[in-house]
């Protein structure tokens, strides 16, 4: 699912970033590439989001309603990511606030 | 301290390098003293600045870098940056890191460490990370990386003297880390076997960077080092090499380009975890809480205009007695005095009177309003609301193929269009960037609103403030519909979107909004000594003179004889080309004179129209009717917005641009301008 679909709220996991070279790099240098977790902090959905990159990846075998910004360390500033960039992040949603 | 090291040192250069508002033009002013433009919007700075330092007896040069997160540039401002430290080799590179985002920080440090840049740590912003309820143990990671690190709270001034000292030593020991990230030993063994290559064939390349950053940014695919090396004597073999080192490694990593950086940004991480202490548990913060109404799905669009309307309204109201008091003195009293004066030639007063005090009092008698907008207006980039009309107006602006990011020009050329061509630079795209820099001139700045004010407040009297407002919405509507039809036309490509990391709210700094108010209604002010200056007393030449020859100042008492001056010819040729909008000869020959700035249409007005306010307001209800002054106010939003903008557009993108800027921005101001008045008289209105 495209990150513009995402649920306001919901905790993210990024599965694949389909940008080019340039976006793809920069998105990586902003912490936003595969296995990484993002909070979503609003949604227009569909539309632009502003996330919250969450430090360290999926634990193995843990339930996903521990995934709670308690357990993650929230990492720098808010992202804006524009409508068109938000359709290129493919994502699946792991947990909810 | 010998005499030679000082010469050494005064030639040296620091350069200030961090992350997009993380405070480098604030901690650039605390260094030199300087005056260079803060806000609380990645983004601010957009172009070096240089300045000088003093510690102890040496005067260093400074220079401060728009904001980057890494060296690899991907806008235009982030070009600036990199080239001037990867080309110019800065002494020493000041990075600074925001200690409430900090990841993203080290990040940059490590990339910098990498190029063997000799850098001073500045942990900036710890005060805000204490808020958000962590601390970062700095003395751990001055020795994790093994560079002076100074913690500093630039807002508040606390460390500068630290950093300076700081600064100093490190210009007389150099210290560096290049080989901070471990790259994994299959990449490592590649990097080492290119290394010894390149310092093999490409001497020359490693005196001037280290040996290992160039062997790393080959593996990358960093296309500015690529070309560097492809052009050396033993290029090709070289190039060849990477491939087959690329070759090899493909079999364990599958895409080598992300695996380095992820590398560089694990190893951040890893740091970030070492040296950061949580204090206390995270609370719901004040952004958290603004943000959820601000940027709300349903109300943040609402706000924002809202918010805007206060902005005017604010700007008109609070500065109304200021308008007036400046009125009654230059336009009645000063004027007065002029012409009384005994023993001038009555050519000279009229000059003086007529000329230069009407016509520069007419556009001065609104400085209060532009001032109280510009106070409003550094208050909300302050506390940080400018990055989130981006978030707003987003969705609106992507059925426009555009990305949200081009808001913030357009607010910003709500202020002055010239800063806001520039400001197109933070938006990654090529074409978006052409599009937003050609689009930016349509957002109504301040200068249209003293020939709003005039012609509204006789005209439409009443209405005049809900009228003027449409006319900053109708600049928006023509600025997307313009840059759709552009991005349509000349500027095609997909819609790449657009990243901006949002500022947390902070209350605003008195002394910062002040200072910044005040630089810019000076840059105003100055602007009225100079260029709107020689354009009125152009006007008043043009005036009292004719084809005929010599008319004398009795031309500005009688119309008929100012229908013969130069004014009067040129106006009527104009009036002819605007007959259908039936625009006064007078109002048609302002518009000439507005070329070079837009308040210059008051100022002529002001001349040609006679003197003092009261008499412009009567002369414009006999020459125009609310629909031909609608149109005409229309005309002056859209048409160019002056000689400032059209040479900035020059300069970012080259003539050929600026020639359509001037030429779609004349055409479309006919168009609508005709417009209007044609669907008027089809409604019946006059």
């Amino acid at each position: 699912m495209p990150l513009a679909f995402a649920h306001e709220g919901a905790v993210v996991k990024v599965l694949q970033v389909k940008a080019g070279r340039g976006l793809a790099r920069r998105l990586r240098e902003l912490g936003i590439f595969e296995n990484q977790l993002l909070r979503v902090v609003k949604s227009c959905g569909p539309g632009p989001t502003i996330v919250e990159v969450l430090s360290g990846s999926v634990p193995q075998g843990r339930p996903s309603c521990v995934l709670t910004s308690c357990y993650y360390h929230r990492m720098g500033g808010r992202i804006l990511l524009g409508f068109g960039i938000s359709m290129k992040i493919l994502v699946e949603e792991v947990g909810n606030q | 301290m010998s005499v030679v090291s000082d010469i050494k040192l005064k030639r040296m250069k620091i350069a200030l390098a961090g992350i997009p508002n993380v405070g480098k033009s604030l901690i650039f002013n605390q260094l030199t003293g300087g005056r260079a433009w803060v806000g609380n919007w990645p983004g601010v700075t957009v172009e070096k600045k240089v300045g000088k330092i003093r510690i102890g007896d040496n005067e260093l040069e400074v220079v401060d870098l728009p904001g980057i997160y890494s060296l690899t540039a991907y806008s235009v401002d982030e070009l600036v940056a990199r080239n001037f430290i990867v080309e110019e080799r800065p002494n020493v590179v000041v990075c600074i890191l925001n200690a409430a985002n900090f990841e993203r920080s080290l990040y940059l440090a490590i990339s910098l460490l990498e190029l063997g840049a000799n850098v001073v740590l500045d942990l900036n912003m710890i005060d805000i990370a204490k808020n958000e309820g962590y601390e970062v143990d700095y003395v751990r990671l001055q020795s994790i990386l093994k560079v002076p690190v100074v913690p500093t709270i630039a807002t508040e001034g606390c460390g500068i003297d630290e950093l300076k000292k700081a600064i100093l030593s490190a210009m007389k020991e150099r210290r560096t880390y290049v080989g901070i990230v471990d790259y994994g030993a299959d990449v490592e063994r590649e990097i080492r076997r290119l290394k010894s290559l390149l310092e093999e064939l490409a001497p020359e390349l490693c005196r001037k960077y280290p040996s290992r950053w160039i062997a790393v940014k080959l593996l990358e695919g960093d296309e500015d080092i690529l070309s560097k090396v492809s052009k050396l004597p033993h290029g090709s073999r070289m190039l060849e090499e990477v491939e087959r080192s690329k070759r090899s490694l493909r079999r364990r990593v599958e895409d080598l380009e992300s695996y380095i950086t992820e590398c560089r940004y694990r190893k951040a991480l890893e740091i970030a975890q070492q040296v950061l202490k949580r204090i206390k548990t995270p609370e719901v913060t004040l952004t958290d809480l603004l943000d959820f109404v601000l940027t709300h799905k349903v109300l943040g669009m609402p706000i924002a205009l809202s918010i805007m309307y206060l902005l005017f309204r604010f700007s008109f109201e609070v500065s109304a007695p200021l308008v007036d008091t400046i009125d009654i003195i230059m336009n009645h009293w000063l004027h007065d005095w002029l012409l009384s004066l005994p023993g001038l030639p009555e050519s000279l007063k009229s000059f003086l009177a007529d000329g230069i005090l009407t016509g520069i009092g007419s556009v001065l008698v609104f400085l209060p309003v532009i001032a109280f907008f510009f106070l409003g207006f550094a208050l909300l980039e302050d506390v940080g609301y400018m990055a989130r009309i981006a978030f707003i107006v987003d969705k609106i602006f992507h059925s426009f193929h555009l990305p949200g990011k081009v808001a913030i020009p357009l607010v910003i050329g709500f202020g002055c269009n010239v800063p806001a061509v520039m400001a197109a630079r933070t938006i990654e795209d090529e074409n978006e960037r052409k599009v937003a820099a050609l689009i930016a001139p349509l957002s109504s700045c301040n200068a249209r609103l003293p020939v709003y004010m005039v012609i509204a407040g006789a005209v439409l009297r009443a209405y005049a403030g809900a009228v003027i407002l449409s006319l900053y919405a109708l600049g928006i509507l023509l600025a997307l519909i313009v840059g759709w039809l552009f991005r349509k036309i000349i500027f095609k490509g997909p819609s790449t979107g657009f990243i901006l990391e949002l500022p947390p709210y902070l209350s605003p700094k008195l002394s910062n909004v002040v200072l910044k108010t005040w630089e810019r209604t000076k840059r105003f002010l100055f602007k009225a000594g100079t260029v709107i200056l020689l354009g009125v007393v152009v006007a008043w030449l043009l005036s009292v003179s004719g084809p005929g020859g010599y008319l004398g100042p009795k031309a500005l008492e009688a119309p008929e004889v100012l229908e013969r001056s130069w004014v009067g010819v040129i106006g009527h040729v104009l009036a002819w080309a605007f007959a259908p909008m039936k625009w006064d000869w007078r109002a048609c020959a302002a518009l000439l004179f507005g070329f070079i700035a837009k308040e210059t249409v008051v100022g002529t007005m002001g001349i040609l129209y006679g003197v003092g306010e009261e008499r412009i307001t009567e002369a414009i209800m006999r020459s125009f009717t609310p629909l031909t002054g609608y149109a005409y106010m229309a005309f002056v939003l859209i048409y160019v917005p002056c000689l400032a903008t059209i040479a900035m557009i020059r300069n970012e993108l080259g003539l050929k641009y600026s020639l359509l800027a001037l030429i779609y921005e004349v055409i479309l101001a006919y168009f609508v301008a005709l417009s209007i008045v044609g669907i008027g008289h089809l409604m019946g209105i006059r």
